[in-house]
């Protein structure tokens, strides 16, 4: 499999073999002792000797996506098949031609929408101000263009993943 | 002494007020909104009292229904934390119409502190040095704009009824004023009914230092010391430390003198906190007084070996306080680490959801005031703030290497939290020789730079690697009996479906 984080691609083989994993990673294969620690996400790993407590779990399994986290620090992870690459890859291309759709990242409420369609934006630009817990947050967005549509006005209450604005990349 | 206390806050400051109140054999009486009947205070508490909507203003805002949850529990006195309703002077006076005594200082106090422009004026007039800035309100944007422009950028707009970071804004450039202005008072018209504002000249990379004092009303006012809390995201504070790596003992006396001169002057009673801005030459001036207990009290509390909210208590009960700063000895060094529900990799966005997994740090020197627990679903309603993790040493330098220990050891699950953000702090040369100050975060924090440990990355991949195959063995197993297609042609779907046609 191809496993990609923060950025970085490894290629991976996993197979259980007398009660342990074997693991190839990027050539160099590991015998890892992984013992469930608790719960079924939290894992104790002994790999030559060292000790780790790591967790990890799907987020998103159908297309991938899993999470570790390791000393302390979250990591999002892609673990891929052939497909999978492709699947993502071709997300990835998409998101970089087709409009881009700025969404609630939060359930909130909206409380100013500096755009109106028709307004050309560039890259950073605040295309709406939400309130979430307590705090006011800027969405921004990631792409120059001209809003085609604005879904939502000042006063409306919205779940995560509205979409809010969408916008004709230049 | 009281028999029943009715705090009224939630969160981990809920439940710290309500240990206090246990252990001096006083009923802690518990408030709570609609969506918080299953919060950690409320099952913390001996006595609990619905006060209404989820909305903070239906609820912790709420001064009559509050009224009506202490008269319902018959309890002596009113604990009011601190944000909600803790520096409201109405909310004070209501206590005291309704026969309750308020464990804080009087309506009076409160007002003189509550708004920035009086405070400034009345410091002024005691003696203590104040930042220069307008020394009234401003609301026309043109009359404003000659005032900033007077004084010279940069400049900070600042809400006159704010607080705590809220309603507060720098302006560079005298193009971005206007709408800076505009933003400000709509965010103070919104949190604090009132749109007023006012300019301060921005002093360039100062610290943040504020001084603890208490005062018992009998003519006893302490200083406990400096707490330094320059660690700050959007005038948020993250890290706070007591002592100051750049107070000396000369300075400490200079600010503990000026601190006591702000509580005496407005009559003060009780715990308060007189707040300084310090600038690289170690010359400071008065900020703010807040009239609460804070958040960052535990660091105190841990260099100091007081409690500090009993000491509230007992003073509100009308006890004299049985030292004198002489006793007042700091003894070793005290971090404390706002664990906040906030994704540092994606802006800060809040994370909310279920806890299916907390662990929190534990070993020598280490203190978790927590306001969560595994299997409680963080609301969307109140602040991202989940606990406080102190970690107390003898010396600055092994605090911090304990504080790293600890944060590691933190575990809260699948919440995104900050943590990876304070390891980040942590490490932060300029926070470990303590030059660090309020501009720290913002100029040198990146976020790309969260995540570059090859060591980790590998142990990431090798485990997500397990868990897939882990997880795909199992939905492999399901399927067989089932019919159901199996995650491979779930994944041809999502694909069909995003691909264009």
């Amino acid at each position: 499999m191809i496993v990609r984080v923060d950025g970085r691609e490894k290629v991976l083989l996993v197979s259980r073999e007398n009660g342990r994993y074997r693991v190839e990673i990027d050539g160099r294969v590991l015998g890892v002792d992984c013992q469930t620690f608790g719960d079924a996400d939290t894992f104790s790993l002994l790999i030559e000797g060292r000790s780790y407590l790591i967790e990890s779990a799907p987020v998103r399994p159908e297309l991938g996506e899993y999470y570790a986290r390791v000393m302390g620090r979250h990591y999002d992870v892609e673990v891929l098949d052939e497909l999978l690459v492709a699947v993502r890859d071709a997300e990835r291309a998409q998101k970089l031609t087709g409009d881009h759709v700025v969404r609630a990242p939060m359930p909130g409420l909206i409380v100013q929408v500096p755009v109106a369609a028709g307004d050309h934006v560039a890259v950073g630009d605040a295309v709406v101000v939400m309130e979430a817990m307590k705090m006011r947050n800027e969405l921004i967005t990631e792409v120059a263009g001209v809003v085609k549509r604005v879904a939502v006005a000042a006063g409306d209450k919205i779940e995560s993943q509205t979409v809010l604005v969408t916008i004709a990349r230049d | 002494m009281f028999a029943k206390i009715l705090i009224a806050n939630r969160g981990e400051i809920a439940v710290r007020v309500a240990r206090a109140c246990k252990e001096m054999g006083i009923t802690p009486v518990a408030i709570y909104s609609d969506a918080d009947r299953t919060a950690l205070h409320v099952s913390q508490a001996y006595e609990a009292h619905p006060v209404g909507g989820s909305e903070a203003r239906e609820s912790y805002l709420n001064i009559a229904n509050i009224m009506a949850a202490a008269r319902a529990s018959g309890a002596d006195a009113v604990h009011p934390g601190y944000g909600f309703l803790a520096e409201n002077a109405d909310f004070a006076q209501a206590c005291l119409d309704n026969g309750l005594v308020f464990i804080g200082p009087s309506p009076a106090s409160i007002r003189a502190m509550g708004n920035k422009l009086e405070a400034r004026a009345a410091m002024k007039k005691a003696g203590v040095p104040i930042v220069p800035g307008s020394d009234g309100p401003v609301s026309d944007p043109r009359e404003a704009g000659r005032v900033a422009t007077a004084m010279g950028y940069p400049v900070l707009i600042k809400a006159a009824a704010g607080g705590g970071g809220k309603g507060m804004r720098v302006v560079r450039r005298a193009e971005e004023f206007a709408a800076a202005l505009k933003l400000t008072m709509g965010e103070a018209s919104s949190a604090f009914s009132d749109p007023s504002v006012y300019i301060e000249k921005l002093i360039e990379q100062p610290k943040h230092i504020e001084i603890q004092v208490m005062a018992d009303g009998h003519g006893t006012t302490l200083s406990y010391g400096e707490r330094e809390c320059s660690m700050q995201r959007r005038y948020q504070k993250v890290i706070e430390e007591a002592p100051s790596p750049v107070v000396t003992p000369a300075l400490r006396a200079a600010l503990s003198e000026a601190a006591r001169k702000t509580a005496i002057a407005v009559g003060y009673r009780g715990a308060g906190t007189v707040e300084f801005i310090v600038d690289a030459q170690r010359n400071f001036y008065f900020l703010e007084m807040n009239t609460r207990l804070q958040v960052e009290h535990p660091v105190t509390e841990s260099i100091y070996g007081v409690d500090l909210v009993k000491q509230q208590i007992a003073i509100a009960a009308g006890e004299k306080l049985a030292l004198s700063q002489n006793d007042v000895v700091l003894r070793g060094h005290a971090i404390e680490m706002r664990i906040y529900a906030e994704d540092p990799a994606h802006n800060f966005l809040p994370s909310i959801g279920r806890i299916k997994r907390l662990v929190l740090p534990q070993g020598p020197g280490v203190r978790n005031d927590n306001g969560v627990y595994e299997g409680y679903d963080i609301p969307i309603y109140y602040d991202p703030m989940i606990g406080k993790l102190v970690v107390w040493a003898d010396t600055r330098e092994e605090a911090i290497l304990r504080a790293r220990r600890a944060l590691r050891e933190y575990r809260c699950e699948p919440i995104r939290t900050n943590v990876d953000f304070l390891l980040w702090a942590l490490a932060e040369p300029s926070f470990v020789d303590g030059s660090y100050h309020t501009g720290t975060i913002e100029t040198r924090f990146d976020p790309t730079k969260l995540h570059q440990r090859d060591d980790e990355i590998e142990l990431a991949a090798i485990a997500a690697a397990i868990a897939a195959h882990n997880y795909r063995g199992t939905v492999r197993y399901a399927t067989t009996d089932g019919g159901n297609p199996d995650w491979r042609q779930a994944a041809r779907t999502e694909a069909t479906r995003r691909w264009p046609a």
